[in-house]
């Protein structure tokens, strides 16, 4: 027994010393060093070069896995979400939107979000407190609310604005309507809920999706992410939409009545346009989904049907998961070293075709990397930001010759290191 | 069940044993009908409602529906009725040829290897991408911009006060009117106004006899008034921009030199002389005067329909076809 242990540990510390011989190159190990070195640095300055580089600013706003939203779905296959129901409000007036409510009420929902900010009363009292009147009586309507500025001394958020205290008071729930995004940059994150002054609020989808089945939105918040990734079902089409003309009409309105149309689905109510050209860009974002990733391009979402989106993620429970900096940063380490061990041998045994075969090999290993991506956000919805892994591929040839070719011959030490 | 029927069942195709979808309606106008079989009472059609493919979608002009059958989106945008059976074996067709994702991968791959192409391809078959874009102000030839101007304040315009008016497709809006100089586009005047017309008297703006300005009308965010939705800043909606000269020239000697031509003394009667008078008052830019000379001529003569119709084509060459058409309907209700 004693000699078979001996063997196998003998046996195991030939396989490692194997690998260390074969792995573990001091010459790769400083050309990847340099590499990171040489990124941070990038890192560093490339702020301030944005305005010398028009192709970086076109792209800048943008993710591998853009292109699984834009270019691998097709626009033309839906998957219908029954749970949440459009309801366009288009550029209603103030006075209809009593009526709207109370129409919405009668049609039996489980929720209702009014995504329209109510931010001061109107010219006509009669009609504000018909407003009022209409929202207390609705007790699972969610108003639209706004974060404010933040506040660094505190540490929260001022209490949620954007609705007026006459409308708010007589509101059972409210949500914010934020979106985490720069200006005009693209809409891929949302925070589930943010501290205020007055407390914890939660925004207005989880708040809607919290009143529909409140265990899913637990089992989000169980996840303890600060932001999450929206995981896209689809536009517009992939929902059922309900026009004013529905509501108002009394004929269609019986029709909505008699088949159940909004019985215990949740209601979303806020402006869907047709996109038509020339249509005014009322609160239309850019998403992943837009066909064109990169470079010029229209606000391709309603703000209301992004709200719908993160609905469905969250009864579906199919979010995003993003593989954590840590690991990402260890898997780039790991990823470039392999590729400067390999073109260093390739420098050393094939010198005279080392151009030619390294190219080849970084261009197939970035569509591989690519599809990789691609595949684990496609089947498994899991995120991996391996750009600076990219970027260290492609740095890692023009480092080996840089090494080879300047830095050993100036630095004598270098020649010393052992080569296998 | 014996050996034999099992081996025949073992047969059938998968789809044969596959549930029949229903089409779902995601979006639809005013008035869409449909029939179901053995009924021909054509029922009206609502958001959601679910649809056998036996039924047949009925639809009229400018109506359109948005149906959904096995994840594929149907859109039906053109008047007539359609049987549902036909475009649920498309739909079934289009579902097993949905390419996987390693064949959209590298579809994608290979159209990025093409498209680095493109330039070149742009230049080879030009034919094929000229029709994809086209440079040129589009909805002007049908006078559309949002809002219609309805008074044609237009040309060269004499002293004194002037009356501006126009028409919106929204209701209740505010508008932001607008008087600039053509050149150097600063503005001269600007009213914002709930009222669809707008009076003002030109001499007391201190223009310029013989300079061009022009006059615009857009449609602006509620503000304050009705803080329920956020526009734009920018709004898109506007009235063409009617350029005008003001106090140039003297209207008068073109009346007298119209009046003293041999022309206009042999035509046989009045109203034909005062409509060819008009006529060289429009030849001669003075839009507005010929447009006043129009209205006079429709109260001294009213119902006469070549009246009616030479104002409505006065106003279609002004561009303002949406004024042309109210006219138009309004001599066929006399």
């Amino acid at each position: 027994m004693a000699n078979r242990r001996k063997r196998l540990g003998k046996k195991l510390n030939g396989v490692y010393s194997y690998l260390w011989r074969k792995l573990f190159n001091p010459n790769s190990f400083i050309v990847t060093l340099l590499i990171f070195v040489f990124l941070w640095v990038f890192h560093l300055v490339q702020v301030n070069m944005h305005f010398l580089d028009p192709f970086n600013y076109g792209i800048r706003d943008y993710q591998i896995t853009d292109i699984i939203y834009s270019q691998f779905r097709d626009p033309g296959q839906i998957r219908l979400i029954d749970e949440v129901v459009l309801v366009n409000s288009d550029l209603m007036p103030r006075d209809s939107l009593p009526l709207l409510l109370r129409r919405l009420r009668q049609l039996g929902p489980k929720v209702i979000g009014l995504d329209i900010l109510l931010e001061d009363q109107g010219d006509d009292e009669v009609i504000d407190s018909l407003l009022r009147e209409e929202i207390r009586q609705t007790p699972n309507l969610v108003l639209a609310g706004a974060l404010g500025p933040y506040i660094d001394s505190l540490q929260r958020f001022p209490p949620l604005a954007g609705c007026h205290p006459y409308f708010r008071e007589a509101a059972a729930n409210m949500g914010y309507i934020n979106f985490v995004s720069k200006d005009t940059s693209t809409i891929r994150l949302f925070s589930p809920q943010e501290k205020t002054t007055d407390g914890v609020v939660r925004s207005f989808a989880v708040k809607i999706a919290t009143l529909y089945d409140p265990s899913k939105v637990t089992r989000l918040l169980r996840r303890q992410n600060k932001v999450e990734s929206i995981n896209y079902a689809g536009d517009r089409d992939f929902f059922v939409k309900i026009q004013p003309f529905q509501l108002f009409d009394d004929e269609y309105f019986q029709l909505l009545l008699d088949r159940d149309m909004l019985k215990d689905r949740i209601a979303l109510v806020g402006f869907v346009g047709s996109h038509a050209p020339g249509e005014r860009e009322i609160d239309r974002f850019f998403t992943p989904l837009n066909r064109h990733y990169s470079g010029k391009t229209y606000p391709d979402m309603y703000g209301v049907v992004i709200h719908a989106n993160i609905i469905d993620m969250i009864l579906r429970e199919e979010y995003i998961f993003q593989v954590p900096h840590w690991l990402t940063e260890f898997l780039v380490w790991i990823y470039c070293y392999f590729n400067v061990l390999i073109i260093h041998r390739i420098y050393r045994k094939l010198p005279e075709t080392f151009h030619g075969v390294t190219r080849l090999m970084q261009i197939t290993e970035f569509v591989v990397i690519f599809f990789v991506i691609a595949f684990l956000f496609y089947y498994f919805r899991i995120k991996i930001d391996f750009s600076k892994g990219i970027l260290a591929m492609v740095l890692a040839y023009d480092f080996v010759m840089i090494y080879e070719s300047m830095l050993k011959k100036k630095f004598k030490f270098l020649q010393n290191l052992p080569e296998k | 069940m014996n050996l034999q029927t099992l081996f025949f069942l073992c047969l059938l195709p998968v789809s044969a044993l596959a549930q029949p979808g229903v089409f779902r309606v995601i979006d639809i106008s005013p008035g869409v009908y449909y029939l179901t079989p053995g009924n021909e009472t054509p029922k009206l059609l609502g958001p959601g409602d679910k649809l056998e493919s036996d039924c047949t979608l009925l639809l009229d002009e400018h109506e359109k529906a948005h149906l959904v059958y096995k994840e594929t989106s149907l859109t039906f945008t053109t008047p007539g009725s359609f049987r549902l059976e036909r475009y649920a074996r498309e739909a079934e067709e289009r579902t097993t040829q949905r390419p996987g994702l390693f064949r959209q991968f590298f579809q994608w791959v290979y159209g990025g290897v093409s498209d680095a192409d493109s330039e070149k391809d742009l230049e080879r078959s030009h034919e094929k991408y000229i029709t994809q874009n086209k440079g040129g102000t589009k909805g002007f030839a049908g006078g559309s911009y949002g809002i219609d101007v309805l008074s044609p304040v237009v040309g060269k315009i004499q002293p004194g006060a002037v009356h501006f008016a126009w028409r919106s497709a929204g209701p209740e809006m505010l508008y932001d009117f607008q008087l600039l100089d053509y050149q150097t586009e600063g503005v001269l005047c600007k009213a914002l106004l709930r009222d669809t017309v707008f009076e003002i008297d030109l001499g007391k703006l201190a223009l310029e006899p013989g300079r061009q300005y022009y006059w615009v009308v857009y449609q602006k965010e509620m503000d304050q008034d009705s803080p329920v939705f956020m526009l734009a800043d920018e709004p898109s909606l506007r009235s063409p921009r009617l350029t005008l000269v003001p106090n140039e020239g003297s209207l008068e000697e073109v009346r007298m030199r119209v009046r003293a031509g041999e022309d206009y003394r042999d035509l046989p009667d009045d109203i034909s002389r005062d409509l060819m008078e008009l006529m060289v008052l429009e030849d001669e830019q003075y839009i507005m005067a010929a447009y006043r000379g129009y209205e006079e001529l429709q109260q001294k003569y009213p119902g006469n329909s070549l009246v009616d119709k030479m104002l409505a084509s006065f106003l279609s060459r002004q561009g303002l076809l949406e004024a042309a058409k109210l006219q138009l309907q309004r001599s066929a209700s006399h």
